[in-house]
């Protein structure tokens, strides 16, 4: 375990009133949930002060996977409503996401999420409050949004627990029909950097979902309306276009429909789509030299014989509360996929998340969100998708927000919000 | 015991060689295969450097620990144990009140056994997460150095995580 960054001032002062050894109070502290950790603040002083260290915060989601679990919105209605679902079982459930933005007397719409952040707004028009929050620590930042709604080219959130506890918000204006204008907000700062670059790009190119930016490896991915990635580089500050590969035998314009997710294992950029009822999976490799990318093609599967025809399907829990994947045969197979006897096929499927490194992929079919083992071919039922009380629908990936239990903001102090100085656009 | 010859490990001896591991505090020992002790990082750095005599003196572990800690080496020596097998015979293992499971996980850090170190570390904060934390002060032996506003400070900070906390 690599954590020389730890044993510092606040570190002795833990371990002089704690008798274990060091490795083994972050073995057991690595496996507690972010509202055991909050109750352990009020152990001592040394253990306050280690809890709240920004390292401790990196280690503890460094051994973290990449998604614990989800959010989606349960009506069309009503987009403010939300559903949380986990993934990883071993983790505390939470109820109310919402509940740390519960002073507020309007609604707020859940944006985007990053890696354990959540970005809310108020409702579109004149208003343009914007909050970052961790519905697990309660805590929450308040940014002033620096344009209008309209203006809006791709916002996200630049944040990875694993690296820094500091997070930013990347925000798109369209400039004209050949430049962007770039608006950065950094926590360290709690402002918004003065300095507003112009990028060019062909905007055009317009994101299907503009404020659902997905930061993996120090890029920002948005998918376009012309079967590409918008890639903006966090570090150089340029936005370029990755092309995304084609299914062979498409005949068809891409539509929102047709969006896929992203992931990343080892460094390298996984995509995963669904057409009709066949799921595939590509690797990028890129040249950093002329930022083009090649795919390499890694899985397809026809889901409609995974699911309804294949061998194995996994029951959501285990006697020891933990998953299993269990091979079942046919008829409880189309039990789970498929209602009724008829076998039905799962057109319409969305890949929503890659789970796991990339070893899996979560899946929104008719009702349900099942989860797909992409090497041994296992699939289990995640979740049924409620819909205002009902089971229907298939849930997209505009209504899906993947989410990691996470420390991130537990070392802000709780009046932040009365000490926030708002930015002038 | 069959003295080995000096070339230690491409010796292929069919004969299954043992170990004696005693405890220090209570003097109990235990004669176990050598590959079951081997599971033990730091026993096989003692038998690679040949530091290890007939007997390994294992410092500050108790017999009933060291007991535990074998059993465990034992079930994961076994090649035809199922994985299922290995989570309920771990399960069994760790299945002991806080006081245990604290001497437990000491004993598989010093003996470096990773797959116990986690397991007994997951089951320890699994036992932790519910409790209050006078308990957990009493537990690993912590002073609270808190003043009652302090206390009262971080306790309003955290407030929300209090829910059916007295």
């Amino acid at each position: 375990m690599e954590n020389r960054d730890l044993k510092t001032s606040s570190w002795t002062s833990l371990i002089s009133v704690c008798p274990l050894p060091e490795d083994v109070i972050l073995e057991i502290l690595t496996r507690l949930d972010v509202k055991s950790l909050s109750l352990l603040k009020l152990v001592s002083r040394g253990c306050n002060a280690f809890l709240s260290l920004p390292s401790f915060s990196l280690l503890y989601s460094q051994k973290k996977p990449s998604i614990t679990a989800f959010f989606y919105q349960t009506s069309k209605d009503y987009p403010q409503k939300l559903q949380y679902v986990q993934i990883d079982p071993k983790d505390e459930p939470i109820f109310d996401p919402p509940s740390c933005l519960g002073f507020l007397d309007y609604p707020v719409f859940l944006r985007n999420s990053c890696n354990g952040l959540l970005h809310w707004s108020s409702t579109e028009g004149t208003q343009r409050q914007h909050f970052i929050s961790n519905p697990l620590t309660n805590k929450f930042v308040e940014i002033s949004w620096p344009i209008n709604s309209n203006e809006l080219f791709a916002s996200g959130i630049v944040f990875n627990p694993a690296i820094s506890d500091q997070f930013r918000v990347v925000v798109l204006a369209v400039r004209s029909q050949q430049s962007l204008k770039l608006m950065v907000f950094s926590s360290k700062t709690m402002r918004w950097d003065k300095v507003r670059r112009t990028l060019a790009f062909d905007t055009r190119e317009l994101p299907f979902c503009p404020d659902r930016g997905v930061f993996l490896n120090g890029f920002l991915y948005w998918e376009s309306n012309r079967n590409a990635l918008i890639a903006y580089n966090v570090d150089d500050q340029h936005v370029h276009l990755m092309k995304l590969p084609l299914m062979s035998e498409l005949n068809r314009n891409l539509g929102f429909e047709d969006l896929g997710c992203l992931g990343e294992s080892r460094g390298r950029l996984h995509y995963c789509r669904v057409m009709d009822t066949v799921l595939s999976v590509w690797v990028a490799n890129q040249k950093s030299s002329d930022n083009s990318v090649d795919w390499v093609h890694q899985y397809s599967v026809n889901l409609s014989n995974a699911m309804c025809e294949g061998s194995s399907i996994i029951r959501p829990r285990g006697p020891n509360n933990s998953v299993n994947w269990v091979h079942q045969h046919l008829v409880n197979l189309s039990n789970v996929i498929c209602e009724g006897p008829s076998i039905i096929r799962p057109r319409g499927a969305r890949a929503l998340a890659f789970l796991d490194g990339c070893e899996c992929v979560l899946v929104g079919v008719e009702g349900k969100v099942m989860a797909y083992l992409l090497n041994g071919g296992g699939v289990r039922e995640v979740c049924k998708v409620r819909r205002n009380g009902f089971t229907s629908g298939y849930l997209r990936p505009s209504e899906f927000f993947p989410f990691v239990h996470s420390l991130a903001l537990s070392n802000l102090p709780s009046k932040i919000i009365d000490e926030l100085s708002t930015c002038e656009s | 015991m069959a003295s080995a010859p000096e070339n230690e490990k491409n010796a292929s001896a069919p004969e299954k060689k043992t170990l004696t591991l005693k405890s220090m505090i209570n003097n109990e020992e235990f004669v176990v295969d050598e590959h079951v002790a081997l599971q033990s990082v730091t026993i096989k750095n003692m038998v690679d450097s040949d530091c290890a005599g007939d007997v390994i003196p294992v410092p500050t572990i108790s017999g009933e620990i060291l007991a535990l800690v074998i059993e465990y080496c034992k079930n994961h020596a076994n090649p035809s144990a199922s994985e299922d097998d290995l989570k309920k015979a771990d399960a069994g293992i760790v299945a002991k009140d806080i006081y245990t499971l604290i001497d437990l996980v000491l004993a598989a850090n010093f003996l470096d056994i990773k797959g116990l170190l986690e397991v007994t570390s997951q089951k320890i904060a699994d036992s932790i997460k519910d409790l209050p934390h006078q308990d957990v002060r009493e537990i690993f032996g912590v002073e609270n150095d808190y003043t009652p506003e302090e206390e009262a400070a971080v306790r309003a900070e955290h407030d929300w995580a209090f829910e059916g906390f007295p």
